[in-house]
Protein backbone atom coordinates (compact mmCIF):
# COMPACT_ATOMS: atom_id res chain seq x y z
CA UNK A 1 0.00 0.00 0.00
CA UNK A 2 1.44 3.03 -0.76
CA UNK A 3 1.15 4.97 2.36
CA UNK A 4 1.09 8.87 0.89
CA UNK A 5 -2.03 7.83 -0.98
CA UNK A 6 -5.46 8.61 1.96
CA UNK A 7 -6.98 5.74 3.70
CA UNK A 8 -10.69 7.57 2.91
CA UNK A 9 -11.04 10.20 0.29
CA UNK A 10 -14.39 12.35 0.23
CA UNK A 11 -16.23 12.57 -3.09
CA UNK A 12 -19.07 14.92 -2.40
CA UNK A 13 -20.78 15.17 -6.07
CA UNK A 14 -21.05 11.29 -6.26
CA UNK A 15 -22.35 11.34 -2.50
CA UNK A 16 -25.20 13.88 -3.66
CA UNK A 17 -25.96 11.91 -7.01
CA UNK A 18 -25.63 8.77 -4.92
CA UNK A 19 -28.57 10.35 -2.70
CA UNK A 20 -30.77 11.21 -5.84
CA UNK A 21 -31.08 8.13 -7.17
CA UNK A 22 -29.43 4.54 -6.37
CA UNK A 23 -26.31 3.90 -8.22
CA UNK A 24 -25.97 7.42 -9.88
CA UNK A 25 -22.60 8.09 -7.61
CA UNK A 26 -20.83 5.30 -8.67
CA UNK A 27 -21.90 6.50 -12.44
CA UNK A 28 -20.83 10.43 -11.34
CA UNK A 29 -17.55 8.65 -10.29
CA UNK A 30 -16.39 7.27 -13.49
CA UNK A 31 -17.71 3.32 -12.62
CA UNK A 32 -20.95 3.45 -14.78
CA UNK A 33 -21.33 -0.56 -14.92
CA UNK A 34 -20.90 -0.62 -10.98
CA UNK A 35 -23.38 1.94 -11.07
CA UNK A 36 -26.08 0.28 -13.40
CA UNK A 37 -25.50 -2.76 -11.41
CA UNK A 38 -26.44 -1.12 -8.02
CA UNK A 39 -28.98 0.84 -9.76
CA UNK A 40 -31.49 -2.02 -10.73
CA UNK A 41 -30.24 -3.87 -7.47
CA UNK A 42 -32.13 -1.26 -5.18
CA UNK A 43 -34.29 -0.24 -7.51
CA UNK A 44 -35.12 -4.04 -8.88
CA UNK A 45 -35.37 -4.86 -4.66
CA UNK A 46 -37.76 -1.86 -4.74
CA UNK A 47 -40.17 -2.35 -7.26
CA UNK A 48 -40.42 -5.68 -6.17
CA UNK A 49 -41.35 -5.30 -2.94
CA UNK A 50 -44.05 -2.70 -4.49
CA UNK A 51 -45.21 -5.02 -6.91
CA UNK A 52 -45.42 -8.00 -3.87
CA UNK A 53 -47.33 -5.48 -0.95
CA UNK A 54 -48.44 -3.10 -3.36
CA UNK A 55 -48.42 0.26 -3.02
CA UNK A 56 -49.45 0.17 0.70
CA UNK A 57 -46.10 -1.03 1.82
CA UNK A 58 -44.94 2.42 1.40
CA UNK A 59 -46.49 4.47 4.00
CA UNK A 60 -44.68 6.88 6.34
CA UNK A 61 -47.83 7.62 8.43
CA UNK A 62 -48.77 3.59 9.23
CA UNK A 63 -45.42 2.18 8.79
CA UNK A 64 -43.19 4.99 9.95
CA UNK A 65 -40.17 3.21 11.34
CA UNK A 66 -40.39 0.65 8.33
CA UNK A 67 -40.51 4.76 5.98
CA UNK A 68 -37.02 5.36 7.62
CA UNK A 69 -35.48 2.67 5.92
CA UNK A 70 -37.34 2.56 2.64
CA UNK A 71 -36.28 6.59 2.29
CA UNK A 72 -33.32 5.58 2.05
CA UNK A 73 -33.54 4.46 -1.05
CA UNK A 74 -34.29 8.18 -2.01
CA UNK A 75 -36.36 10.30 -3.84
CA UNK A 76 -38.41 7.55 -5.71
CA UNK A 77 -39.49 6.16 -2.27
CA UNK A 78 -40.32 9.46 -0.77
CA UNK A 79 -42.16 9.75 -4.10
CA UNK A 80 -44.36 6.63 -3.64
CA UNK A 81 -45.04 7.49 -0.34
CA UNK A 82 -46.79 10.91 -1.69
CA UNK A 83 -48.53 8.86 -4.94
CA UNK A 84 -49.88 6.79 -1.64
CA UNK A 85 -50.96 9.37 0.31
CA UNK A 86 -52.34 11.73 -1.47
CA UNK A 87 -53.88 9.45 -4.27
CA UNK A 88 -55.05 6.34 -2.53
CA UNK A 89 -55.63 7.22 0.67
CA UNK A 90 -58.98 7.95 1.88
CA UNK A 91 -60.26 11.32 4.09
CA UNK A 92 -62.35 10.01 7.46
CA UNK A 93 -64.69 12.43 8.61
CA UNK A 94 -64.87 10.97 11.55
CA UNK A 95 -61.58 10.23 12.88
CA UNK A 96 -60.62 13.91 10.84
CA UNK A 97 -58.07 11.86 8.76
CA UNK A 98 -56.71 10.02 6.27
CA UNK A 99 -56.47 6.39 6.54
CA UNK A 100 -56.20 3.28 3.88
CA UNK A 101 -59.70 2.27 2.58
CA UNK A 102 -61.75 -0.14 3.67
CA UNK A 103 -62.63 -3.21 1.56
CA UNK A 104 -65.51 -2.00 -0.60
CA UNK A 105 -64.99 1.55 -0.18
CA UNK A 106 -64.55 4.63 -2.76
CA UNK A 107 -62.58 7.54 -3.04
CA UNK A 108 -63.69 10.51 -3.86
CA UNK A 109 -61.41 12.89 -5.47
CA UNK A 110 -63.56 15.97 -5.55
CA UNK A 111 -65.03 16.04 -2.29
CA UNK A 112 -64.55 19.38 -0.37
CA UNK A 113 -62.74 20.88 1.92
CA UNK A 114 -60.75 17.46 2.11
CA UNK A 115 -60.00 15.75 -1.33
CA UNK A 116 -60.15 12.24 -1.39
CA UNK A 117 -63.54 11.54 0.75
CA UNK A 118 -64.27 7.80 1.87
CA UNK A 119 -67.26 6.64 0.50
CA UNK A 120 -69.09 3.27 0.90
CA UNK A 121 -69.58 1.65 -2.35
CA UNK A 122 -73.21 0.67 -1.19
CA UNK A 123 -74.36 5.02 -1.62
CA UNK A 124 -71.73 5.63 -4.75
CA UNK A 125 -75.48 5.18 -6.00
CA UNK A 126 -75.14 7.09 -9.63
CA UNK A 127 -72.13 9.08 -8.53
CA UNK A 128 -69.59 9.47 -11.27
CA UNK A 129 -65.43 10.40 -10.94
CA UNK A 130 -64.91 7.79 -7.98
CA UNK A 131 -61.89 6.28 -7.54
CA UNK A 132 -61.58 2.53 -6.72
CA UNK A 133 -58.72 3.07 -3.59
CA UNK A 134 -55.59 0.83 -3.68
CA UNK A 135 -56.24 -2.68 -1.97
CA UNK A 136 -54.77 -3.22 1.57
CA UNK A 137 -52.12 -5.56 1.76
CA UNK A 138 -51.78 -7.93 4.81
CA UNK A 139 -50.09 -10.99 6.60
CA UNK A 140 -46.96 -12.46 4.76
CA UNK A 141 -47.51 -10.52 1.46
CA UNK A 142 -47.74 -7.40 3.61
CA UNK A 143 -44.69 -8.13 5.40
CA UNK A 144 -42.60 -9.29 2.41
CA UNK A 145 -43.39 -6.80 0.67
CA UNK A 146 -41.99 -4.35 3.37
CA UNK A 147 -38.93 -6.04 4.00
CA UNK A 148 -38.01 -6.13 0.60
CA UNK A 149 -38.41 -2.28 0.03
CA UNK A 150 -36.49 -1.86 3.90
CA UNK A 151 -33.75 -3.53 2.33
CA UNK A 152 -33.54 -1.79 -0.86
CA UNK A 153 -32.99 1.10 1.45
CA UNK A 154 -30.38 -0.47 3.68
CA UNK A 155 -28.74 -1.28 0.59
CA UNK A 156 -28.62 1.59 -1.01
CA UNK A 157 -27.13 3.05 2.35
CA UNK A 158 -24.02 1.17 1.68
CA UNK A 159 -23.82 2.08 -1.87
CA UNK A 160 -24.00 5.99 -0.97
CA UNK A 161 -21.34 5.62 2.02
CA UNK A 162 -19.15 3.90 -0.95
CA UNK A 163 -19.78 6.64 -3.60
CA UNK A 164 -18.77 9.61 -1.03
CA UNK A 165 -16.30 7.50 0.79
CA UNK A 166 -14.38 5.20 -1.57
CA UNK A 167 -13.26 2.28 0.73
CA UNK A 168 -10.40 0.72 -0.50
CA UNK A 169 -11.67 -2.57 -2.29
CA UNK A 170 -8.97 -5.71 -1.73
CA UNK A 171 -7.56 -5.79 -4.90
CA UNK A 172 -7.24 -9.42 -6.44
CA UNK A 173 -4.44 -9.32 -7.77
CA UNK A 174 -1.60 -11.71 -9.29
CA UNK A 175 0.71 -11.03 -6.45
CA UNK A 176 0.98 -13.44 -3.55
CA UNK A 177 0.22 -10.54 -1.10
CA UNK A 178 -2.96 -8.74 -1.58
CA UNK A 179 -2.62 -5.05 -2.02
CA UNK A 180 -5.49 -2.42 -1.08
CA UNK A 181 -6.57 0.70 -3.38
CA UNK A 182 -8.70 3.08 -3.67
CA UNK A 183 -11.91 1.50 -5.57
CA UNK A 184 -12.51 4.98 -7.69
CA UNK A 185 -9.16 4.64 -8.94
CA UNK A 186 -9.74 1.32 -10.94
CA UNK A 187 -12.83 2.60 -13.05
CA UNK A 188 -15.94 0.54 -14.19
CA UNK A 189 -15.69 -2.38 -15.62
CA UNK B 1 -66.01 0.01 -12.97
CA UNK B 2 -64.61 -3.65 -12.42
CA UNK B 3 -63.73 -3.97 -8.79
CA UNK B 4 -61.70 -7.08 -9.12
CA UNK B 5 -58.99 -6.02 -11.59
CA UNK B 6 -56.01 -6.12 -10.24
CA UNK B 7 -53.66 -3.26 -11.06
CA UNK B 8 -49.57 -4.22 -10.65
CA UNK B 9 -47.48 -1.99 -7.78
CA UNK B 10 -51.03 -0.69 -6.47
CA UNK B 11 -52.81 -4.10 -5.26
CA UNK B 12 -50.85 -6.87 -3.63
CA UNK B 13 -50.15 -10.21 -5.35
CA UNK B 14 -52.24 -13.02 -4.16
CA UNK B 15 -48.76 -14.75 -3.39
CA UNK B 16 -50.17 -15.82 0.51
CA UNK B 17 -50.16 -19.57 -0.09
CA UNK B 18 -46.27 -19.89 -1.80
CA UNK B 19 -44.70 -16.61 -0.21
CA UNK B 20 -41.67 -18.51 1.19
CA UNK B 21 -40.58 -18.78 -2.42
CA UNK B 22 -40.13 -14.95 -2.68
CA UNK B 23 -36.78 -15.94 -0.22
CA UNK B 24 -35.20 -16.95 -3.36
CA UNK B 25 -35.65 -13.77 -5.28
CA UNK B 26 -35.14 -11.52 -2.24
CA UNK B 27 -31.61 -13.34 -1.42
CA UNK B 28 -30.56 -13.04 -5.51
CA UNK B 29 -31.25 -9.40 -5.35
CA UNK B 30 -30.02 -8.77 -2.10
CA UNK B 31 -26.48 -10.51 -2.96
CA UNK B 32 -26.12 -8.53 -6.26
CA UNK B 33 -26.48 -5.22 -4.94
CA UNK B 34 -24.13 -6.21 -1.86
CA UNK B 35 -21.73 -7.72 -4.52
CA UNK B 36 -22.14 -4.81 -6.85
CA UNK B 37 -20.67 -2.57 -4.35
CA UNK B 38 -17.83 -5.01 -3.19
CA UNK B 39 -16.26 -7.10 -5.53
CA UNK B 40 -12.85 -5.38 -7.12
CA UNK B 41 -13.53 -6.74 -10.45
CA UNK B 42 -17.28 -6.91 -12.05
CA UNK B 43 -16.37 -9.32 -13.68
CA UNK B 44 -17.08 -11.59 -10.75
CA UNK B 45 -20.55 -10.46 -9.75
CA UNK B 46 -22.30 -13.27 -11.11
CA UNK B 47 -20.13 -15.88 -9.42
CA UNK B 48 -20.11 -14.09 -6.38
CA UNK B 49 -23.98 -13.20 -6.58
CA UNK B 50 -24.61 -17.05 -6.68
CA UNK B 51 -22.62 -17.74 -4.18
CA UNK B 52 -23.90 -15.55 -1.55
CA UNK B 53 -27.24 -15.95 -2.72
CA UNK B 54 -26.83 -19.74 -2.00
CA UNK B 55 -25.49 -18.99 1.60
CA UNK B 56 -28.72 -16.32 2.22
CA UNK B 57 -30.78 -19.50 1.16
CA UNK B 58 -29.12 -22.24 3.04
CA UNK B 59 -28.64 -20.27 6.02
CA UNK B 60 -32.16 -18.83 6.29
CA UNK B 61 -33.33 -22.71 5.75
CA UNK B 62 -30.81 -23.70 8.49
CA UNK B 63 -32.12 -21.63 10.77
CA UNK B 64 -35.61 -22.38 9.96
CA UNK B 65 -35.43 -26.07 10.45
CA UNK B 66 -33.33 -25.11 13.87
CA UNK B 67 -36.03 -23.72 14.99
CA UNK B 68 -38.73 -26.13 13.83
CA UNK B 69 -36.96 -28.60 15.72
CA UNK B 70 -36.69 -26.67 18.79
CA UNK B 71 -40.13 -25.87 19.12
CA UNK B 72 -41.25 -29.03 18.20
CA UNK B 73 -38.79 -31.78 19.21
CA UNK B 74 -36.66 -29.96 22.31
CA UNK B 75 -39.21 -27.54 24.06
CA UNK B 76 -41.56 -30.46 24.37
CA UNK B 77 -39.06 -32.62 25.87
CA UNK B 78 -38.08 -30.16 28.33
CA UNK B 79 -41.74 -28.82 29.52
CA UNK B 80 -43.10 -32.65 29.51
Amino acid sequence: MNPSTPDVSFEPLALFAACVLPGLGHAARGERARGLAIGVGVLGLFAGGVLIGGIDVVDRREDGVWFLGQALVGPVAIATDYVHQSRFKVYDDRLRRYRSAYPGELRDPNSAPEPGKAVPSGQAGTRTGLQKPNVKSVGKVNELGTLFTALAGMLNLIAIIDAGFPTRRREIASSPTPTLKPAGAGGGA
Amino acid sequence: MTFLAYRPFIDPLGVHASWYLLLVPCAILVAFTYKAVRVPDLRRLARDTAVMAMQIIVGMVALGAAAYLFIEVVLPRLVR
